[in-house]
C-alpha cells in the first residue's frame, strides 16, 4: 500500500512537471515577445529573432500536423502488416515484410523527398510520404516482435482450449503485443518529429522553415528557436507516453 | 474393457520424413485415467494431439464417441476436451479467475453461472477463492500455476481431459501433492482422462490403464498391476525395471533405515565411526578417521547435508554426495541430532531392488 501510494504521488508530481513544461512551451511558441526576450539573452547581436513572414505558432502547428499524420499512417499500415505476417495464413510473407522494412528504413528521407518531388510536387505531400516510409519500420517491426513475443505454450493452450483464430488474436495475443506496438509508435513519432524539419526544403512548412531561414542568413538565434520547440515537444511527448503506459 | 470413448485405428503421423506415429491401434476406456508413458520422442504428445485435432493423422482414424473426429467442428471438439500442458501457458494479462473461465467465456455463459463456476473450480483445486481469484499468473508459484492450468482445463466441465505432463514442471514433492489432488478430484468427477507423463511412479499412482509407447508405436497397454507383473517384452521390463529401484528410494524414508547413536560427552557416535558434535544453530562438527589413520574434521550444514527423518532415500543420496562422508546425520524438527544414515545401507537396498 505504501509502495502504491508513493507511486501515485510520483505520477502526480511528474504530471505537474509536464503540465508546467507544456505551459512554458506554449508561452514561448505563442508570444514573439517572449521569443525575443529569451533569444536576445543568448544572442545579443543577432539580426532578428523571429521568422520574417511566418509565426512560430503556425510553424509548430504545421510541424505537429505533419508528424501526427505521418505517424498515424505508419500505425495503420505497420500494425496491419505486422498482424498479417504473424498469422498462420500470412506467415510466408514475414521475411519479405522484414526485408522491405529494413530497405525503407535505409532510404535517406531527404532522397525520398527529392525523388517524390517531381510526382507529388511542391509542399507537404513528398514530406508526408518520406516520413511515412521512414517511420514504418519501427511500427511494423515492433508489432512483429510483439506478436512473436507471445509464448508458444500460451498459444498452444489457447488453441487446445478451443479458441478461434480471431478470439486468440484479441483475447490472448494483442494485449501481450500491445506494449511493444506502443513502443514502436512512440519511436515513430519522435523520429518523425525530428525528420519533419527537412520538409522545409521543398516548402512543407513546419519548424524546418525557421531553422532553414536561420542557416541561410547565418543567424543562430533562429536555428535555436526552431530547435528548442522541436526538442521540447519530443521530451514532453516522451514523458507523456511513459506516464500513460509506462507503469503497467 | 468398458465402452471405449476414444479409439485409434491405424493412426500414423508423419512430419515430413519423420514418422511420429507408426500405426496406433488403441481403445481408451471412458471415465478412467489412461496414462501414456514412454521415453521422450516416442510420440505420446503427438498421439493425444490427434484427439483434439491439433495434429491431423496422415493415415488412419481417431474416433470420439464412435465418430471420426474429422466430422466434428475443430473448435467445438476442443471445447469438449479440457487441455492442460506442462508449461501451463496461462494467459499473463488475465487473472486466475479469468484464466479458468476462458472456455465458459468462449461458450458465452452468463455472468452468474461463471462466477459460481470460478468458485467451484478454485475450491476443487484447493486454492482459496478470496485470495487467488484476482491474482495474476506471475504472482503464482509453479505448483499453483499448474493447479490453475488443471482448473482451466476443467473450466466448462468437459467429459474428456487431455493432460500433457500437467505436473511436469514442479519439484517431486509438490508433484506428489498435485497427484493426490488429482486422484481426489478424479474420484469425484470420473472424467475420461488421457494423461501423459515420463515419470513412472506418477504413472503407476494415477493410471487405471497404462499405455507404454516407444518409437511411435504402442508397446503394451494394460492395467498397471498386470504390466508390472507380466511385462510383455524386454523393453517394458527394462523400462519398468530400471526405474523400480529409484522408485523404492523415493518411497522409503530416512527413518526406516536410520541407525541409532550413543551420546559421548557432547558428541554422538554410531556405527559409521563418525562422531557428530552439535555446534551452534544449524551446524554440526563431524570428526572422522581418514584412511591414513589421522582424524579429520568437517563442518556439516544441517540445511544442506543432514536429513530429516521423513526425507526420502533419494534425497539422502544427494546429501551424501554433498557431504562426502560414509554417513549423514538425521536431525529432528528441533534440529537435534537423533540418528545417522549409512551409505552402505542405501547401497544394500538398491541391490535388493
Amino acid at each position: 500500500m505504501i509502495f502504491k501510494g508513493s507511486r501515485k504521488k510520483d505520477r502526480k508530481k511528474a504530471l505537474a512537471i509536464n503540465a508546467f513544461m507544456a505551459f512554458l512551451l506554449a508561452v514561448y511558441v505563442l508570444s514573439p515577445t517572449v521569443q525575443k526576450l529569451v533569444l536576445r539573452s543568448l544572442f545579443p547581436n543577432a539580426s532578428s529573432y523571429v521568422h520574417p513572414r511566418i509565426s512560430l505558432a503556425h510553424m509548430t502547428l504545421v510541424h505537429l500536423g505533419l508528424t501526427l499524420s505521418a505517424t498515424a499512417l505508419s500505425v495503420v499500415v505497420g500494425v496491419t502488416v505486422g498482424v498479417y505476417v504473424t498469422r498462420s495464413f500470412g506467415r510466408e510473407y514475414l521475411p519479405l515484410a522484414v526485408r522491405t522494412n529494413a530497405l525503407l528504413q535505409s532510404l535517406p528521407p531527404s532522397a525520398v523527398i527529392i525523388l517524390a518531388f517531381p510526382i507529388l510536387g511542391f509542399g507537404w505531400k513528398p514530406t508526408l510520404l518520406a516520413l511515412f516510409l521512414y517511420s514504418l519500420l519501427p511500427v511494423a517491426a515492433n508489432t512483429i516482435i510483439g506478436f512473436q513475443s507471445v509464448g508458444r505454450d500460451i498459444l498452444d493452450a489457447a488453441d487446445g482450449l478451443g479458441m478461434k483464430e480471431v478470439q486468440r488474436l484479441w483475447i490472448v495475443e494483442f494485449p501481450i503485443a500491445f506494449p511493444h506496438i506502443l513502443n514502436g509508435i512512440r519511436h515513430a513519432f519522435i523520429l518523425n518529429l525530428g525528420t519533419a524539419a527537412i520538409g522545409a526544403v521543398i516548402g512543407a512548412g513546419g519548424l524546418g522553415s525557421i531553422i532553414m531561414s536561420g542557416l541561410i542568413s547565418n543567424n543562430s538565434a533562429l536555428v535555436l528557436s526552431g530547435t528548442i520547440v522541436i526538442s521540447s515537444i519530443a521530451l514532453l511527448s516522451e514523458s507523456v507516453f511513459s506516464l500513460m503506459f509506462g507503469g503497467q | 474393457m468398458r465402452e471405449a470413448i476414444i479409439e485409434f485405428s491405424g493412426v500414423e503421423v508423419k512430419y515430413g520424413e519423420v514418422e511420429a506415429l507408426r500405426g496406433i491401434d488403441l481403445k481408451i476406456p471412458g471415465g478412467k485415467v489412461t496414462v501414456i508413458i514412454g521415453p521422450s520422442g516416442c510420440g505420446k504428445s503427438t498421439m493425444i494431439r490427434t484427439v483434439n485435432r491439433m495434429v491431423e493423422p496422415t493415415r488412419g482414424t481417431v474416433r470420439y464417441q464412435g465418430q471420426d473426429v474429422k466430422t466434428f467442428d475443430k473448435i467445438e471438439l476442443r471445447r469438449q476436451m479440457g487441455y492442460a500442458i506442462q508449461n501451463v501457458g496461462l494467459i499473463p494479462h488475465l487473472t486466475v479467475e479469468e484464466n479458468i473461465l476462458l472456455v465458459p467465456r468462449l461458450l458465452g455463459w452468463s455472468e452468474d453461472k461463471k462466477k459460481k463456476r470460478a468458485k467451484e473450480l478454485l475450491d476443487l483445486i484447493g486454492l482459496d477463492a478470496g485470495k487467488y481469484a484476482n491474482k495474476y499468473p506471475s504472482e503464482l508459484s509453479g505448483g499453483e500455476a499448474q493447479r490453475v492450468g488443471v482448473a482451466r482445463a476443467l473450466g466448462a466441465d468437459p467429459p474428456v481431459l487431455l493432460f500433457d505432463e500437467p505436473f511436469g514442471a514442479v519439484d517431486p514433492l509438490k508433484r506428489e501433492e498435485l497427484q493426490d489432488e488429482f486422484i481426489r478430484i478424479q474420484r469425484r468427477l470420473r472424467k475420461t482422462v488421457l494423461f501423459i507423463t515420463h515419470d513412472l511412479s506418477e504413472a503407476i499412482r494415477l493410471a487405471d490403464y497404462m499405455v507404454i509407447m516407444k518409437d511411435g508405436v504402442v508397446v503394451q497397454a494394460d492395467a498397471p498391476e498386470r504390466l508390472l507383473k507380466e511385462p510383455g517384452s524386454d523393453f517394458v521390463e527394462q523400462f519398468l525395471g530400471t526405474d523400480r529401484t529409484l522408485q523404492r528410494l523415493t518411497l522409503l524414508t530416512a527413518d526406516r533405515i536410520a541407525r541409532p547413536l550413543r551420546a559421548e560427552k557432547e558428541e554422538f557416535v554410531g556405527l559409521s565411526g563418525v562422531s557428530w558434535k552439535p555446534l551452534e544453530e544449524g551446524e554440526i562438527l563431524a570428526k572422522f578417521k581418514k584412511d591414513s589413520g589421522e582424524f579429520a574434521y568437517r563442518t556439516v550444514r544441517v540445511s544442506i547435508h543432514a536429513a530429516r527423518p521423513y526425507a526420502s532415500l533419494k534425497e539422502c543420496v544427494s546429501r551424501f554426495l554433498a557431504l562426502g562422508l560414509p554417513a549423514i546425520p538425521v536431525v529432528d524438527d528441533s534440529g537435534k541430532v537423533v540418528a545417522e544414515v549409512l551409505f552402505d545401507d542405501i547401497q544394500r537396498i538398491t541391490k535388493e531392488g
